[in-house]
């Protein structure tokens, strides 16, 4: 139980920080080069889907089996 | 032929009924959301209005930390941890009241353009009002969660509210996550 929940823990980071670096990234891209707007929308795309996948869960609408 | 039967007044059938209820909820709310950045485009086009570019990414990161502390807070309770629960979902609440001060405290008194001023105007306090509407919601749920959790009124294998919460609380990190870009860093500044 301990370990399962440490792992959890863990996993949450790893995504804060894919989500942190995505964002300065797009930080980046936006002040080296304004019109660079299709790789803006393509980083917004990927942090939603990181969110949506791995911090709102939404396999778990689909799998029973993922009940508390 | 057996039948199988299914249990209504299980807990477990209420669980799968009220995340498929939030997510068609969170579905019909996003067309909102979806609504307003087509409108950004359309009227915008490819300029956006003159903010304060340091305060849109601390907003940004203030809402991403905020996020990973409500997912810190899930966590926790889905494995009875009370005290790193009632912790995390402080913070949150906390780190969401710090970006509508950040919004509409400090970005909409900065901005030099008001809602009436064209275009640009309309769309900005639209946008973040709208938003900034949806993060006061979320704040008053986690409020409500907070105190429901020190009363000890949920367990780690029962605590629908708590999972509500956060699924809400994300989705509106989730429409930041496409107007940040949309009115700090897509297109050329005007005015």
């Amino acid at each position: 139980m301990e370990d399962k929940k440490k792992q959890a823990l863990k996993f949450g980071v790893t995504v804060f920080i894919m989500l942190a670096v995505l964002t300065l990234g797009e930080y980046w891209v936006a002040i080296a080069g304004g019109q660079w707007w299709y790789i803006l929308v393509g980083i917004a795309l990927l942090k939603a889907w990181f969110v949506i996948q791995h911090y709102m869960h939404l396999p778990r609408l689909f799998n029973e089996e993922e009940n508390h | 032929m057996a039948a199988s039967v299914v249990d209504r007044t299980s807990y477990k059938y209420k669980l799968g009924t009220n995340r498929l209820g939030l997510w068609l909820f969170i579905l019909s709310d996003a067309f909102v959301f979806g609504g307003l950045l087509v409108s950004r485009f359309y009227l915008m086009g490819n300029t956006r209005p003159h903010l304060e570019q340091t305060l849109g990414l601390v907003v940004t990161a203030i809402l991403l930390v905020s996020s990973f502390f409500m997912n810190r807070a899930e966590t926790a309770m889905a494995h009875g941890d009370q005290k790193t629960f009632l912790q995390g979902t402080l913070i949150t609440l906390v780190l969401g009241v710090v970006f509508l001060v950040g919004v509409v405290g400090v970005e909409w008194q900065l901005a030099p353009f008001g809602p009436g001023d064209g275009a640009h105007g309309a769309m900005f306090y639209m946008m973040t009002g709208m938003h900034a509407f949806h993060v006061l919601t979320g704040v008053i749920f986690l409020w409500i969660v907070y105190r429901n959790g020190r009363k000890g009124l949920y367990t780690a294998e029962k605590h629908w509210a708590v999972e509500a919460c956060a699924t809400y609380w994300h989705f509106i990190d989730v429409v930041w996550i496409f107007f940040y870009p949309a009115l700090y860093l897509i297109g050329t500044v005007v005015g």
